[in-house]
């Protein structure tokens, strides 16, 4: 694994994450001295950027906040024009451990898979388990952990990811892996360790009322994206 | 209808008509729109002054209370236009969040 790290990219997108984000910076730079890492700020009101530059990331500051997605995006566009080759996405909040990013990285490196996804499946109750087995029906995505933001892409799914038709909304985990579907990407789903969330609710979801209209969301998109295949066929 | 109401709404469809053609001179209403508020008072003003027009396909269609087929065409309308503004916000939104994005970038990059 040795040149590729050099072609590596770990993007994280932070919001208010001072407490962690020095941590898994920190970590990334001992395991993957070779790569970038960068972290991209939603506007964060605390220390997480300047914890972040210290120790030894990339920071990008948003003007205003844009969502975990956005932030994401801005990060892959950024590697993407350095010319990096292989971007791993992983949150700031210490749940994804940057020790089993190998586990993603190896099968892109050897060509395996255009995405790969760090699946956790233990994590979540028994609604979000039920949630998923639903999506999986309804949007033929044949990946367990459908929200898991521990992924490595390859630069051609990356090149898919930039468009600013993702944009539309803050959390469009359907949206981008219909994409790369409809873009013939190859997926790969390995089983990987993470650690429950250290402290605070989460940021993607933080009331029950934003992960009522998540699924309502994913299963409006799920249906239309559906249909939309089988009127063109 | 009577007269007076007839008076009544061609007055107030010409008011309106005019409101429309200030906002443009002062600059506070994007041409593409003009188009269809001055549809929408010269229908108003068709309307009311020559009810006849919908009265006739009312009776076509078998309505019972003439009136409710503009008013239902009216609130059609609202819709469409409640749509395309929101599909207009999308994109504005999406190049808004680009264009943020873009600045970023070059701000990390100085």
């Amino acid at each position: 694994m040795g040149p590729e790290l050099e072609k590596t990219a770990f993007i994280i997108p932070a919001l208010n994450e001072e407490k962690t984000v020095g941590t898994v910076v920190s970590e990334l730079r001992n395991f993957f001295p070779l790569s970038e890492v960068v972290v991209v700020d939603d506007a964060s009101e605390d220390q997480t950027p300047t914890l972040a530059e210290r120790s030894g990331a990339k920071v990008i500051s948003h003007p205003f906040r844009m969502g975990a997605w956005a932030a994401t995006q801005t990060g892959l566009l950024y590697a993407y024009r350095k010319g990096f080759e292989y971007f791993v996405t992983l949150d700031a909040d210490g749940q994804h451990l940057p020790r089993e990013a190998p586990k993603l990285l190896e099968p892109l490196y050897r060509n395996e898979a255009e995405v790969v996804i760090g699946s956790f499946t233990e994590r979540g109750g028994l609604f979000k388990k039920l949630a998923w087995k639903f999506f999986q029906k309804l949007s033929g995505i044949k990946v367990e952990d459908l929200t898991s933001g521990f992924r490595a892409y390859s630069r051609k799914a990356v090149s898919v990811l930039l468009s600013s038709d993702f944009l539309v909304t803050d959390t469009p985990d359907f949206l981008i892996l219909f994409a790369l579907k409809e873009n013939s990407m190859s997926f790969l789903e390995v089983e990987v360790k993470m650690l429950p969330r250290k402290e605070g609710k989460s940021r993607v979801f933080p009331s029950s009322s934003r992960i009522l209209s998540y699924v309502i969301l994913s299963t409006v998109l799920s249906i239309s994206k559906r249909c939309l295949r089988w009127q063109s066929s | 209808m009577s007269e007076v109401a007839k008076l009544l709404v061609a007055f107030l469809s010409t008011v309106f008509a005019l409101r429309v053609l200030f906002l443009v001179k002062r600059n506070l209403l994007q041409l593409s729109y003009i188009l269809f508020w001055i549809g929408v008072c010269a229908s108003v003003f068709v309307l009311g002054v020559f009810p006849q027009t919908y009265i006739f396909f009312s009776q076509k269609l078998q309505l019972f209370y003439y009136p409710i087929l503009p008013v239902v065409f009216a609130i059609l309308l609202v819709f469409l236009k409640l749509l395309r503004q929101d599909i207009d916000l999308s994109e504005k939104e999406k190049r808004l969040k680009r264009l943020a994005q873009e600045m970023a970038i070059w701000r990390a990059s100085r």
